[in-house]
């Protein structure tokens, strides 16, 4: 009996022990995530979450807050600082000035906001903020739609009328006249990210005028045009997520936003003390966005081996800057 | 330009035709409420929670006709708080249609995530299905418009006749339209003003209720609580562009959808217009109805006046 109970504890306190080494560097990380939306939105929010569940398997101590609104982002960030929080993530462009004013009041705690840094203003040094790099995303998908097509045309739905919509449209058509010469790039942008039923009409009117490959740059309005697109038996590419699910059959890939990764690779930064603020992280393309189909990487019914090479030869010299979007 | 015309104005008339029907039954719901003299600004939270009711009820049962009726049957739901609120207590119409709307927007989010927490966020509802015509359905400019539609498109435009036939043929519609004009007078040749009135704005509610599954079950078989983008409003203009008329009805909901429609398709010209001007082509049309730039019309003229039968 008690030689059973005196293994039992060695085993144990070996397993504590090989866990401490394992973890010794994240054991007093702790990291505090606040999202705008809902962790089960599967999209935006669910990324990061899932992000923060990674990071709680390899022993960093979390918290998150989910739905917060605008009004109570402040007070909930500053309750993470307050609380000593080594690294607090504000996900979304809603903390985008926010992180730069309140930052300096916590100079030994770090600060990632999940978009770019705001204009004119300084940065503080334990602040971080990412470049996405949309314009070089939509150069990669209007080549891959060109790829794709065995029609006159392919086509964006965009979302809301900004500056980075529009030079998104500009650069998938740029693209796609450039990947086929011949073919023709339409855009139209429908100036709402949660207009389902215009984002429908808008991919049905690209494919009436001869496009047969449809992406699109809008959430809800986006849903609404694989929806329209797919129907019609076009072809379409999701985007933010992994929207096989909406078309399974018309879908080629999905771009998906890698969040989880961008938040478990701010989290090590801190852990390891190579975090490095007062600017813009500029991860590669292809870690910020991943191509994925389910559990692949693209449908392989409608794309063959050789087009997604052509893609990824594209899309890697997009990363490199050996190819720079005009637009 | 590169585009051929005739591709440009059929698809161009194709999309306007599939806009059109959630404009339209909505339109027709409150064309009804506003000839019995109930303005009813709650329109467009009728059609959001329609249109909830849409999605679950096609999503649980695997039909998009029993999410069609349990459309219809919310809406009615809804407005008979509604029906209460404009004729028994007699509140001022604008403010309790305002309040509902953003009343509706909270029940709709928080129902939904309620609802649907646990199971995956991308579940396609079943969708109507659509009739194609052979043969005419391929015909230029006009085929794929009025031969390749959903099946609720028909019955959308069935809706909008019968209302029209029962408002001018029917001593129902006669009815109708006294309690709207001069409810005393109707009172006093017999006719139940509080009975009629409720009836007209329940008859509302089922018009927003459709036009809510017309969104999911026609156009993009999901829900969100965003779907409905103002469109109940717009529904307000079509019905004085209309001049409170259900025939005419047809085409100003029409007209408004091919606006939509047009500030879509001019996108794949090159032309020198920015496209926040284009976007905003039906707003603008919307304030030239409510302006009486299209000749002036007359509203029904107990219109937003309660009735109260000892005054």
């Amino acid at each position: 009996m008690s030689y059973v109970n005196t293994s039992k504890i060695v085993l144990s306190t070996a397993a504590v022990l090989m866990l401490g080494t394992a973890s010794l560097a994240q054991a007093e990380t702790t990291v505090a995530l606040v999202l705008p939306g809902s962790i089960a939105d599967g999209g935006w929010n669910a990324g990061a979450y899932q992000g923060l569940q990674a990071l709680k398997a390899d022993g960093f101590d979390i918290a998150f807050s989910e739905n917060v609104s605008q009004a109570d982002i402040p007070a909930v960030v500053q309750g993470y600082a307050d609380d000593g929080y080594d690294l607090v993530i504000g996900h979304g462009y809603q903390f985008g000035s926010l992180f730069a004013e309140i930052s300096e009041e916590y100079p030994e705690q770090a600060f990632f906001a999940t978009t770019s840094a705001p204009g004119n203003t300084e940065i503080p040094s334990n602040a971080l903020y990412v470049e996405f790099r949309y314009t070089d995303a939509a150069y990669g998908m209007g080549a891959l739609a060109a790829l794709m097509s065995d029609g006159k045309a392919v086509g964006v739905v965009g979302g809301g009328d900004n500056p980075t919509t529009q030079g998104m449209a500009k650069a998938f058509v740029e693209a796609a006249e450039a990947t086929k010469p011949g073919l023709k790039g339409y855009a139209i942008v429908t100036g709402d990210y949660n207009d389902a039923a215009k984002g429908r009409e808008a991919a049905s009117t690209m494919i009436g005028n001869g496009a047969d490959v449809i992406w699109h740059t809008a959430d809800i309005t986006g849903i609404g045009a694989i929806e329209g697109a797919s129907s019609q038996g076009a072809q379409v590419i999701g985007m933010f997520a992994d929207q096989t699910e909406l078309a399974p059959s018309a879908m080629g890939t999905s771009l998906s936003a890698n969040n989880a990764g961008l938040v478990q690779e701010v989290a090590k930064m801190v852990a390891d003390g190579s975090f490095e603020g007062g600017g813009m992280w500029e991860p590669a393309l292809g870690f910020s966005w991943l191509p994925v189909y389910g559990d692949a990487s693209y449908n392989t019914d409608l794309i063959s081996d050789d087009v997604w090479a052509q893609f990824l030869d594209i899309w890697s010299k997009v990363d490199s800057g050996e190819i720079e979007p005009a637009s | 330009m590169d585009i051929p015309e005739l591709a440009f104005l059929t698809t161009w008339i194709a999309a306007s035709v599939r806009l059109t029907g959630p404009l339209l039954l909505a339109s027709i719901g409150e064309l009804i409420s506003e000839r019995a003299g109930v303005l009813n600004v709650g329109i467009e939270g009728t059609v959001l929670l329609g249109a909830l009711a849409a999605y679950l009820g096609a999503i649980w049962s695997g039909s998009p006709w029993i999410g069609a009726l349990a459309a219809a049957g919310m809406g009615m739901l809804v407005n008979v708080f509604l029906a209460w609120m404009y004729v028994v207590v007699k509140a001022s119409q604008v403010v309790v249609g305002i309040i509902f709307n953003v009343l509706a927007m909270g029940i709709a989010s928080y129902a939904f995530r309620t609802i649907m927490g646990d199971i995956p966020r991308i579940q396609t509802a079943p969708m109507m299905p659509e009739i194609s015509v052979p043969g005419l359905k391929d015909l230029p400019l006009i085929g794929p418009a009025l031969f390749g539609q959903s099946v609720m498109f028909y019955i959308t435009i069935l809706i909008a006749l019968g209302t029209g036939w029962l408002m001018y043929r029917t001593r129902l519609g006669l009815n109708l339209r006294a309690v709207g004009e001069y409810p005393k007078a109707a009172a006093a040749a017999g006719i139940n003003v509080v009975r009629m009135r409720i009836i007209a704005v329940l008859a509302c509610g089922l018009g927003g209720g459709l036009a809510g599954a017309y969104f999911v079950l026609v156009q993009i078989g999901l829900f969100r609580d965003t779907i409905v983008q103002g469109r109940g409003f717009i529904a307000l203009g079509i019905v004085i562009l209309a001049r409170w008329n259900p025939y005419l009805a047809i085409l100003a909901a029409f007209g408004f959808a091919s606006m939509d429609a047009l500030a879509l398709s001019l996108q794949l010209f090159d032309l020198p217009i920015p496209t926040q001007a284009l976007v905003a082509l039906p707003y603008l049309l919307t304030v030239l109805a409510v302006s009486g730039v299209f000749g002036r019309s007359r509203n029904p003229a107990a219109l937003m006046t309660p009735y109260h039968a000892d005054r």
